[in-house]
């Protein structure tokens, strides 16, 4: 007896036209879906970057700090707190992300023979909560270095690529780079290693403010509690040396940015596994209707129900996995191509997440091997001359 | 030795928009081993259905069909199957090829057959030289004996053969009438339905079905 995957392979080279045909369909249907889903993560990622570089919309001060003069002077204070609130809201677990501790000191800038009244920020790289892992939104200055605001720079005579050491405080220290404009009082400041600047200005473990960005919209959003309460309430249980401000604007368009992404991710996620699962049904169907006649022959001969079943989920399975391969790994590398130039904050750091297309491609093989099983089932538990056709 | 097919009181009736149509009505038959049974019959007079319901293929609208005293339509599909396999061999009017297989590889489709069968069955219908081409390569005629051999290789209990000669010229036709008498004369049950006068040569006995009824032909002396 003729062995049944022979057969499945002779029907797919004897009707190698429709075959081919329906596995470039497979293809096109797959390399699309591929395309919107590793697009979509990249997109994901580019919305949530841009979203976070909004900037920081917490600002932890120290508690004795008189909140209508510290907005009278721009957003500064002469106030410090102490070093150990960081640790205790990395401890706590505090609803923040990307803390970012401060120390502000106003203070002259000298170049050649420039000297400039500038805001002096020691910074140190922002810190992640404990198993909430991000990506770094401020890195860490070296030591002896610092950064300009163009502002400054420019009233220094300083270019964007020179190579320049300012005095500050006596001493010497290298411009390793000057910002772009944004608009604030950063334009006005210099940048420079926290613990360098607490040395230099002799504020040994004391800080101005931690900047940091809130992770309780969603929640507030659930549950229509104020996310400024939440924080706040919060922030007292843990320490008594600060107070928290919330930069509302800048809060809710982020959280608005994301919901909006996620929302509409969602969406089209939806929409293309919809179109994925009926698009293979519906060819799968199509084929195993084609071959009814076929299916009543091989009953006829003696053809049972697994045997016939195979026939069909084979041939499905076979097309569908060779279209799905190359349009899974066709459509993420045409996803790839177009979004590193596309995205243009995390687009140089895009990389294929190859689980999504191998993911795409496992689901559409199950999908055309179930596709194919309700037919063949439906074949097998009917009479032959059902499916051939009566002949008086 | 069992009879090899048993039908009782068989009834078969079309039911479409325009109402029901019968066209088997009540009939009876038994088809011993080594026995070749004809069947004549207007076209559309129910010859393909009666061998349809003989074959397992067609459920009757009433009566019983018995395969070697089993109940056919009685057992599971699976079980159906399995009779289809190992005890039935079935010569469609249509015949049926599978168009992407050899006529080889037609030849071992039905279960228990071999390269050896299908090669020696070929030779015995006269197609040796023609068991690697594929069915639209074949004449009608070619077509039809292979459908023929197709039908015997796995050495079934019953052949039953839908207008084997349709098509077919006198010398051809004889052929397949002997290949059928030669398997019944060798213990095999045949049940024949054909248009073919010469049918008679070879059959044991022969049916005319009109109207619904099977009566009996007397034979020429």
């Amino acid at each position: 007896m003729i062995k049944t995957h022979t057969l499945v392979f002779r029907e797919v080279v004897h009707r190698r036209k429709t075959s081919a045909l329906f596995s470039a369909l497979v293809a096109v249907i797959i390399a699309t879906v591929t395309f919107f889903s590793v697009n979509r993560s990249g997109y994901e990622k580019e919305m949530t970057r841009s979203a976070r570089d909004i900037g920081s919309n917490v600002v932890i001060l120290p508690a004795q700090v008189d909140q209508l003069s510290y907005h009278t002077n721009g957003g500064y204070t002469s106030e410090t707190m102490d070093e150990s609130v960081l640790q205790q809201l990395v401890e706590y677990r505090a609803s923040l992300n990307h803390l970012i501790p401060m120390l502000e000191i106003q203070t002259q800038v000298g170049f050649a023979d420039k000297q400039r009244p500038a805001r002096l920020v020691g910074i140190s790289a922002s810190v992640p909560m404990p198993g909430r892992p991000k990506s770094p939104m401020q890195r860490a200055i070296a030591k002896q270095q610092v950064q300009l605001g163009s502002e400054l720079a420019e009233a220094l005579g300083i270019q964007r690529d020179d190579k320049a050491a300012v005095t500050i405080e006596g001493q010497s220290l290298q411009v390793a780079r000057v910002n772009r404009s944004n608009g604030t009082w950063q334009d006005a400041a210099v940048l420079m290693d926290l613990p360098l600047a607490q040395e230099i200005f002799n504020k040994p473990n004391q800080l101005s403010r931690i900047e940091a960005i809130e992770c309780t919209s969603e929640e507030c959003a659930r549950t229509g509690l104020k996310a400024d309460v939440v924080l706040s309430n919060e922030l007292a249980r843990i320490t008594d040396q600060a107070v928290l401000l919330r930069r509302d604007q800048m809060a809710d368009a982020r959280f608005s940015i994301r919901s909006l992404n996620r929302t509409n991710s969602l969406v089209i996620q939806n929409s293309l596994w919809i179109m994925l699962t009926l698009a293979i049904v519906a060819m799968t169907s199509w084929n195993a209707l084609q071959r009814r006649n076929e299916m009543g022959v091989l009953q006829a001969i003696g053809y049972g129900s697994a045997q016939l079943m195979f026939l069909l989920v084979g041939r499905s399975v076979l097309l569908t996995l060779a279209g799905a391969v190359v349009g899974g790994v066709g459509g993420a590398l045409l996803s790839y191509w177009m979004s590193v130039g596309a995205f243009q904050v995390t687009g140089n750091r895009f990389a294929i997440d190859w689980s999504q297309p191998l993911t795409i491609v496992l689901v559409s093989v199950l999908l055309a091997a179930l596709a194919a099983c309700l037919p063949a089932l439906f074949s097998a538990t009917r009479l032959p001359a059902d499916s051939i056709g009566k002949e008086c | 030795m069992k009879t090899a097919l048993t039908i009782t009181n068989l009834s078969h009736q079309y039911a479409n928009a325009a109402g029901t149509r019968a066209v088997l009505d009540h009939v009876d038959l038994s088809v011993q081993p080594g026995q070749m049974i004809g069947v004549f019959g207007d076209s559309g007079a129910g010859k393909t259905t009666l061998l349809l319901n003989c074959g397992t293929m067609l459920k009757p609208t009433e009566g019983d069909v018995e395969i070697q005293g089993l109940p056919v339509y009685d057992v599971t599909a699976g079980e159906r199957a399995q009779i289809r396999a190992h005890k039935i061999g079935y010569l469609f009017q249509t015949l049926q090829l599978i168009p992407y297989l050899t006529l080889q590889e037609n030849l071992r489709l039905p279960s228990g057959s071999s390269v050896g069968a299908a090669d020696t069955w070929l030779d015995r219908v006269g197609l040796g030289d023609w068991a690697q081409h594929k069915p639209d390569a074949l004449s009608h005629g070619q077509r039809q004996r292979g459908a023929l051999a197709r039908a015997l290789v796995h050495q079934p209990e019953l052949v039953i053969a839908d207008e084997p000669t349709g098509n077919l010229d006198r010398k051809n036709g004889e052929l397949v009438f002997r290949v059928l008498r030669d398997f019944a004369d060798s213990g095999g049950a045949v049940l024949v339905a054909s248009h073919d006068d010469s049918i008679e040569a070879y059959a044991d006995r022969c049916f005319d079905l009109q109207d619904g009824s099977l009566t009996e032909k007397s034979r020429q002396p």
